[in-house]
């Protein structure tokens, strides 16, 4: 009752007066009654035909008198609540103010991300915290208003429109597996709302570490978001301790068989991250195994490690013994999962990591050039050959010999890289031939031949595989311009990074670049990024950093392509000869191999990813071994330009099969840094915040007052009033019909006004002059 | 009370002037002597020829009957006078009932508003015109009676021209007080006068009188014009002639009344509470039906009708009516 009475009080500027009014509304009641009560007895001769009157008109006298005695107390009623300022409220508010009600958008920003699925003490996740919020601020959201949800986690699935749409995906929605983008969500949000609109967004987060953005400061596109939108963020959840695989991965994607009936031996490295403030050390047991195409899991090992206190990240290097008989040429799928044993770890998903490795017996290499040349010459081609199979007859890489003029896509079916000692002898077609080869996952590797014939390829070269590189089409020593010098070589740069591809190399790096020589090369201008091996103290001729790059290698479609700026010459350089050569030759083919067979290894959860056409013939993925114990998901693909496409993201982690005839295994992980179950302090969020305007924390016990809309307030006071006048000029027109008011004639009037000078002069009064002046 | 040397300009005949004048006969001979001044001839004349007196002329009589041989004689004014004539006669009916005791508030002399006391009502009105009246037709020698009736005759003075006669009809007039009758029907039955009821009179009335008379009825009649015609149809049928005045107060007449008041009938009739400003139209609608019913009853037997408002002047319309009656008989 006092809460009623509250409201209805806040409903007018006065209260009082507007109690006062229709307290009021007694007084002509009070004043009719008093009348019939307290009514003069007069005598009167003529009743009858006073009675008669009466019984003609009675049913009107009591309408009329019933009538103005309503309209009197509405006009002291309203007299009040106009006097009391009374303020209407809600959408008639605005429309009674002349405004049309505004729509107002409402964006709920969900974070449903992996470290949403962290549980409370309660047992309550805080997705479904969040998603609980969610829901409260549907039901009190306004009919009028236009909801809008986004669910954050990578892919961003929305915007979903509509009150019960909203409300079913809210319903329906579980914590995916990625890490939230809610920070690129409010920049899409921004760009939505128009200028004046009426807007809100609700961001429910957790407000873990792994949300995307929020460790950086605010995108410039959001420094007005506070002022254009209203603003709730959901309050942070409390820390949690997680521990997870961070990363899992053989050292080698591809595992050749070096001796065919030994078990394959093979190194692999994990990383192991502990989300929990380290401040005390930790102990983990991991394991990893094979996962076969029914999901069975084989246990190929298992290591214990340990944090210490202040480390987050430890290593773990393994050399896993594949068993004899598990076959080659396959795609090898393993899994590393963690355990703590102490139940302090938050996530269950992350604890589980796949990689997939190509068990291969040999790798097929072309070398295209003209001719190997006589045993006496020393060719580029035949450099190569030996620096590709230094063992006779049980290599793992097999050179094969190949003419300009058969480089086509058949006699590109049956090798896995191309070594093009004579690019010059290539047509265009064979230069779109080998663009395609590389798109679908081959190494094209270009060496410059001797002579001065760079300006005829490579042009089709950059064109064919649209490379940005500047080849200068002259070849350049150090002592050029200087013809009483002897040539001064160039010495590789030894600062240069090592190319990730040649890892492996990264302990003897130096010392295999110290003694190699460059007399002449060609002039490259490459990104820094693209360079694998670059010459000291040439300079950039260019002015640019990319100058002394002598080889490069760049991405071609799923397949790499390579080039190398000196020729395998003598006169050009002594490379080949030098201990470099072959690991260079070989590290470089079997890890860009790698990167390119086991390419689908890095999918992740949330991705769509594009299949190589290994896949062709696949219908569907089909779900094997997930982490969840789920149902088996299925994802059909579909034929892409550059191979089978899945038709909707891989959402959960695991290992899927194709359905077709050849078994292949695909790993999906989950996103490492979705894992980070930290969270930031309301501090920290607030700083983040603050750079955008105003905002504010959701209340969690009462989500819905976020959304309690500043409701258009019309003061109705003047149209009361003008209610008023009406009403009163309507009293007056009853009363003056009904006969029921005093109506002063002129004559009545001047008897009056003489009454009142007589007074005022002393002068006895002339009652019946009166009388009959008021009578008439 | 004794009027010596008044004003000129008092209106002797208006009503304020008369109620503070105490006694009736007093006013009678003031309304007398007020319509003697205006008028030529006698309003009363009689139905034969033959000579039987002569009296003196008063003021208003008829010149054509003037004795010229006495007056060449005696240098005196005498009228000739007939047999017949001098027995007219003039029945008065006064109506004593509740509904005469009424008077418009404020209208009598040095009354107030509110007070009861000097009001001028109905009945004094009446009275004063019966007195007025019978003094004019004794004048003439015609023989006078009076009866007061309310439901039926109250008090009756035998007839008789004797001039001491008209001192008994005053004193009939003075002993008379209308009063209301209560609210409740059963309350008024005996005591006091209660409704007019006219064709009781009439009946009564019709059966003492034994020759044609002259019968003046001064009434509010507040009584169905049905009763009020058969009664008028009896006299009519006897050859009487009858002067129908009926007295109504100005109140009556406008009906003024503003302020939510609880009317109380004066003839048992009833109570009712109402906001009379809001039935003012009906009423007046209903009284001008009434009046209009009245009229036409009178008409119909070819009687002479006055509406009477109490709170005008007696002398103007009074004169004017017996005036215009002498020349109507005069004309026949």
């Amino acid at each position: 009752m006092t809460f009623i009475l509250a409201q209805v009080a806040s409903s007018f500027i006065a209260p009082a007066l507007a109690a006062a009014g229709v307290g009021a509304v007694a007084i002509p009641i009070a004043i009719h009654l008093l009348s019939r009560l307290r009514t003069r007895n007069e005598p009167w001769a003529a009743m009858r035909f006073l009675m008669e009157a009466y019984r003609r008109h009675r049913r009107r006298l009591r309408f009329e008198q019933l009538l103005l005695l309503l309209v009197r107390c509405l006009v002291v009623a309203v007299a009040g609540l106009a006097l009391a300022g009374p303020l209407l409220t809600g959408c008639v508010g605005g429309w009674a103010g002349g405004l049309t009600p505004q729509q107002r958008t409402v964006h709920l920003v969900l974070d449903d991300t992996l470290a949403s699925r962290v549980a409370g003490i309660d047992g309550q996740s805080r997705f479904e915290r969040l998603r609980e919020q969610g829901l409260a601020l549907v039901e009190a959201s306004g009919a009028e208003d236009r909801l809008v949800l986004w669910r954050a986690a990578t892919p961003v699935i929305g915007p979903i429109e509509g009150r019960e749409a909203v409300r079913q995906a809210l319903t329906d929605a579980e914590p995916r597996y990625t890490a939230s983008r809610w920070v690129e969500v409010l920049q899409s949000i921004d760009e939505q709302i128009e200028p004046g609109a009426d807007t809100a967004v609700m961001v429910l987060t957790d407000a873990s570490r792994s949300v995307r953005g929020l460790d950086r400061s605010i995108p410039p596109e959001l420094a007005e978001l506070g002022e254009r939108a209203t603003v709730y963020v959901t309050r942070p959840a409390p820390d949690a301790a997680n521990v997870q695989i961070e990363a899992f991965a053989p050292r080698r994607r591809v595992v050749f068989a070096e001796q065919p009936d030994a078990a394959p031996v093979l190194p692999v490295e994990l990383s192991l991250r502990r989300f929990d403030g380290a401040t005390e050390p930790r102990d983990a047991s991991v394991t990893v195994a094979e996962v076969g195409p029914d999901g069975k899991r084989v246990g190929l090992a298992t290591r214990r490690v340990r944090w210490a206190v202040g480390q987050a990240v430890t290593r773990l290097n393994l050399d896993l013994t594949l068993p004899p008989d598990s076959g080659l040429d396959r795609t090898l799928v393993l899994v590393a999962t963690i355990e703590t044993g102490d139940g302090t770890d938050a996530i269950a998903v992350d604890d589980a990591r796949f990689t997939a490795v190509d068990l291969r017996q040999r790798m097929s290499v072309a070398v295209v050039a003209e001719s190997l040349g006589s045993s006496a010459q020393v060719t580029p081609a035949r450099w190569l050959n030996l620096a590709l199979s230094p063992r006779i007859g049980n290599g793992v890489i097999e050179a094969r010999p190949m003419l300009p003029a058969d480089v086509n896509t058949a006699g590109l079916a049956s090798v896995d890289a191309v070594m093009l000692t004579r690019p010059d002898l290539l047509s265009d077609a064979a230069w779109g031939d080998l663009a395609s080869f590389a798109a679908a996952g081959g190494v094209v590797w270009v060496f410059t031949p001797a002579g001065d014939t760079a300006a005829v390829w490579t042009r089709p070269m950059a064109e064919a595989f649209d490379l940005p590189w500047r080849i200068g089409i002259e070849p350049v020593s150090r002592s050029e311009g200087d013809e009483d010098q002897e040539p001064v070589a160039w010495s590789l740069d030894t600062e240069w990074p090592v190319p990730p591809a040649l890892a492996r190399l990264g302990a003897d790096w130096e010392s295999l670049l110290r003694p190699v020589r460059v007399a002449r090369r060609l002039e490259l201008g490459v990104e820094d990024d693209q360079t694998w091996l670059a010459v000291a103290g040439a300079g950039a001729g260019d002015g640019t950093q990319g100058g002394d790059a002598l080889m490069v290698g760049r991405r071609a479609g799923r397949g790499a392509v390579l080039f190398l700026a000196t020729a395998i010459d003598g006169d050009w350089t002594n490379l080949p000869t030098k201990p470099l050569f072959v690991p260079l030759v070989h590290e470089t083919l079997r890890g860009l191999l790698g990167e390119a067979s086991i390419d689908a290894a890095a999918i992740l959860a949330g991705q769509t990813p594009t299949l190589d056409n290994v896949w062709l013939g696949t219908g569907r993925l089909i779900e094997v071994s997930g982490t969840d114990g789920d149902a088996p998901v299925s994802i059909p693909l579909r034929r892409g330009e550059a191979g089978m496409v899945a038709t909707e993201p891989i959402a959960a982690p695991g290992v899927y099969r194709g359905d077709g005839e050849t078994v292949r295994l695909l790993p999906v992980n989950v996103p490492a840094d979705a894992g980070d179950s930290r969270t930031y302090s309301e501090q920290q969020l607030g700083q983040w915040f603050d750079a955008m305007g105003p905002w504010s924390f959701l209340d969690a016990e009462d989500t819905g007052v976020a959304l309690a809309r500043e409701q258009a307030v019309t003061n109705l006071g003047w149209p009361l009033l003008v209610l008023l006048l009406v009403l009163v000029v309507l009293e007056m027109v009853l009363a003056r019909t009904t006969s029921h008011a005093q109506v002063l004639t002129r004559a009545g009037l001047g008897a009056r006004l003489a009454r009142v000078v007589r007074h005022l002069r002393h002068e006895p009064e002339d009652e019946s002059g009166v009388e009959r002046g008021e009578a008439a | 009370m004794k009027i010596e040397n008044p004003p000129s300009n008092i209106d002797y005949l208006d009503p304020t002037t008369l109620a503070a004048i105490g006694p009736l006969d007093l006013r009678a001979r003031m309304i007398v002597e007020g319509l003697m001044t205006g008028m030529h001839r006698s309003p009363y004349q009689g139905f034969s020829v033959e000579f039987a007196q002569h009296r003196q002329y008063a003021p208003g009589d008829d010149t054509r009957f003037l004795d010229w041989k006495v007056y060449g004689k005696t240098d005196k004014l005498y009228l000739k006078q007939y047999q017949k004539e001098t027995n007219l006669d003039l029945l008065v009916l006064v109506d004593v009932s509740g509904s005469m005791a009424y008077g418009g508030r404020g209208q009598g002399a040095g009354g107030s508003r509110g007070q009861v006391k000097n009001e001028w009502r109905k009945f004094d009105h009446a009275a004063s015109l019966a007195a007025a009246m019978t003094h004019l037709a004794l004048r003439q020698q015609d023989r006078v009676a009076l009866s007061l009736f309310d439901d039926q005759p109250r008090r009756a003075t035998r007839l008789s021209n004797r001039q001491g006669h008209w001192r008994t009809i005053v004193e009939a007039l003075s002993s008379v007080d209308p009063k209301p009758s209560p609210v409740n029907l059963a309350e008024s039955a005996e005591n006091v006068p209660g409704r007019t009821d006219l064709v009781n009179v009439f009946d009564r009335v019709a059966a003492k009188l034994t020759q044609r008379s002259l019968v003046v009825l001064i009434s509010d009649l507040f009584d169905d014009t049905e009763a009020l015609e058969r009664g008028l149809a009896r006299l009519h049928h006897r050859r009487h002639d009858v002067i129908v005045l009926q007295t109504l107060d100005p109140a009556e007449l406008t009906f003024p009344f503003r302020s939510p008041s609880q009317f109380l009938g004066m003839e048992a009739d009833g109570r009712l509470q109402l906001d009379p400003a809001a039935l003012r139209e009906a009423y007046l609608e209903s009284l001008e039906t009434h009046l209009g019913m009245v009229e036409q009853a009178c008409r119909k037997f070819r009687f002479d009708y006055l509406l009477i408002n109490t709170g005008e002047s007696l002398a103007p319309p009074l004169s004017h009516f017996l005036a215009k009656r002498a020349a109507r008989i005069a004309r026949n």
